[in-house]
């Protein structure tokens, strides 16, 4: 009892700054979403309406909200495709120092700013960029590929740079779970490597896998610089459409917006922690 | 069907370190043959080779003649019961011991009827569905038993199978490897540590150390006959004693111990040990006759008193004394003389 008591006492503070700077701005987004906008005032005014809601509806919102999301979807499952056998090698193949220095080339490109990275990427994907000119170079082409720059073809590339280190670690962290003996147990039993893959390894690392799935498809739901640096014209993504809502101060309707973006991602949690138990990564084995 | 083993000069080195070190040795099929040995001793990098965990550094591996060394764990013959059972918890009880079956394919039907047929070997049946989280450990340790007997190995290889298991289970888990041996007649390989269970499940064992075998031989063979000081002692000889004299006369070993004569039988023995090794249990103290001695530790162990005495030349001998007798008597720096009862010299051969 004392040691609850204790342990309470000292988790409180960071109880309330959790509460206070996570759950406060949440509780203030749903309850200002279904406040209403006075065009009168250019303010917002209490109220109990689904204007905002309704609001989503009209000007295409609908769409850049099913496409912010699918590309996102789109992201994350090709992050997953390229970290899982990455995941792999660091984990199976690498000795310990090629393993830090595999891990390294993944995070070092972490330390530049989005703005620069994304930028990086039109050098090489530009009608002059540096694709374009080996493409033409080895004959493969005759004139420029104009696909190749702002298309959703760039914005998936810029994505997926960006965040593929946040399916790496999710991944690395379930494998370094696994028992290396029920591995040797497959074997053992008559498996080669890749029936052991599909067998243990992928089932055991499932929650690694939604981890590191649910960490891409929230960064890339979210994310902006990469498709106004990336995207084609006219591409939008949820985040530059609230900032578009916010600029004419239609904060109920930014709102809204966000409210929905919550529900989509917190219902993805559940499902997915339902079916593939991901809070099990932050627990102790056995 | 059982699979014989043949080891020639086998060893595995990991960097400087020669954790099997050229070992020779032939296993007939359906024996069951214990590797006993500390930790470090390399017995598990053995087993580890036998399974194709472990590439030897050098030497071969044939099983019933054929060379195996560069054959993979998963196309060898032999199964394995690990250390820590390494069952798939993300499978019920019934799909862990029908993996092997069915990595290996065939008609559904028959896999599961091998599957309960495992399962009632081991007494588990009716259990297939449960998951593995739901059983005891003694439950678990027989569906790791059953997940590698339904693949009928010609070998079966169990690594420190009972460490980790409460004293009652481990008994009752020995009696059941006895049992499943003499069912499957398959070839069994024990890794141990443990000197009982080595001694009252194997047909032979292999007392290893630093890589090597000190000796190889029957239970009988090592308990009464150790090749060396290293032998006598792991398995419980504590009490090393070099005699003054040693001849052997008629099939009859004599020796000379502080000045007192001995002499027991030692049928086959062709030449005097230099070193005889004396059985705790077979040592009693009295007021005089037997050896002087003088009580110098002693220990409460349960059923019996352990008494360390020592020699007027500084020999120790260990003796351990029924608890029924009065500890009162029992003091230390007590004198009194240890009378070696029938049976209490063993032989140390080198």
């Amino acid at each position: 009892m004392f040691l609850l008591r204790r342990g309470l006492a000292l988790a409180g503070p960071s109880f309330l700054l959790i509460a206070a700077l996570g759950f406060v701005p949440l509780g203030v987004i749903l309850v200002w979403s279904f406040w209403s906008w006075d065009p009168a005032s250019y303010w917002i005014k209490p109220d109990l309406s689904l204007a905002a809601y309704a609001a989503i509806g009209e000007a295409g919102r609908w769409s850049v909200l099913v496409s912010s999301f699918a590309k996102a979807f789109l992201a994350a499952v090709l992050c997953l495709v390229i970290a899982y056998p990455a995941a792999l090698a660091i984990h199976f193949v690498a000795r310990p120092k090629w393993a830090l220095v595999l891990m390294a080339a993944f995070t070092v490109p972490f330390f530049t700013s989005y703005l620069i990275r994304a930028f990086s990427w039109r050098l090489v994907l530009g009608r002059t960029g540096l694709f374009n000119t080996w493409l033409m170079a080895l004959g493969i082409t005759d004139e420029p590929l104009d696909w190749l720059l702002f298309s959703d073809f760039a914005l998936m590339v810029g994505l997926v740079a960006s965040y593929l280190p946040f399916a790496v670690f999710p991944l690395l962290l379930s494998l370094r779970r696994v028992e290396p003996n029920l591995l040797a147990a497959s074997q053992d039993l008559g498996a080669g490597f890749v029936r052991t893959l599909f067998t243990v390894i992928i089932p055991l690392t499932k929650p690694g896998i939604f981890a590191g799935f649910l960490f891409v498809f929230v960064m890339a739901a979210g994310s902006s610089t990469e498709v106004q640096m990336l995207g084609g014209a006219g591409a939008s993504m949820i985040s530059i459409m609230i900032a578009d809502v916010m600029r004419v101060v239609n904060f109920p309707l930014a709102f809204a917006i966000s409210a929905i973006v919550l529900v989509v991602l917190f219902l993805l949690v559940l499902v997915g922690n339902a079916i593939f138990g991901f809070t099990r990564l932050f627990e102790d084995f056995k | 069907m059982a699979i014989s083993i043949s080891l020639d000069n086998v060893a595995r080195a990991f960097g400087t370190v020669k954790a099997v070190d050229g070992i020779d040795l032939q296993i007939c099929a359906g024996e069951f043959f214990t590797l006993l040995g500390s930790s470090g001793s390399g017995k598990s990098t053995l087993l580890k080779i036998l399974g194709g965990f472990e590439k030897p550094s050098s030497g071969s591996v044939k099983f019933d003649g054929a060379d195996v060394t560069g054959v993979p764990a998963n196309r060898r013959p032999c199964n394995t019961v690990f250390q820590d059972l390494a069952l798939f918890p993300h499978m019920t009880v019934a799909e862990n011991v029908g993996y092997g079956l069915r990595v290996r394919g065939g008609n559904r039907n028959d896999r599961v009827k091998r599957v309960n047929d495992a399962l009632s070997l081991v007494d588990l049946k009716g259990y297939g569905e449960r998951t593995i989280a739901a059983l005891s450990g003694g439950q678990r340790q027989r569906v790791a038993l059953a997940r590698a007997l339904v693949m009928e190995p010609g070998i079966l290889l169990l690594d420190e199978p009972l460490t980790g298991l409460d004293e009652r289970l481990r008994q009752q888990m020995r009696d059941e490897f006895g049992r499943l041996h003499r069912k499957t007649g398959a070839t069994f390989i024990l890794v141990t540590h443990n000197q009982d269970e080595a001694l009252t499940l194997s047909d032979r064992l292999a007392v290893m150390h630093n890589g090597r075998f000190e000796q190889v031989g029957t239970p009988d063979d090592v308990l009464n006959r150790p090749a060396n000081e290293f032998v006598a002692r792991f398995v419980g000889l504590e009490s090393i004693v070099t005699p003054e004299a040693v001849r052997l006369e008629d099939k009859t070993c004599h020796a000379t111990i502080s000045g007192k004569h001995f002499s027991f039988a030692a049928p086959g023995m062709t030449a005097a040990p230099r070193k005889l090794a004396i059985r705790p249990d077979r040592v009693t103290l009295s007021e005089d006759g037997g050896i002087p001695v003088t009580v110098a530790r002693h220990h409460f162990r349960g059923r019996h008193h352990e008494l360390v005495l020592v020699t007027g030349d500084g020999t120790t001998i260990t003796a351990e004394v029924p608890s029924d007798r009065s500890p009162q008597s029992l003091g230390i720096g007590m004198v009194a003389t240890a009378e070696l009862q029938d049976g209490a010299l063993i032989p140390v051969m080198t």
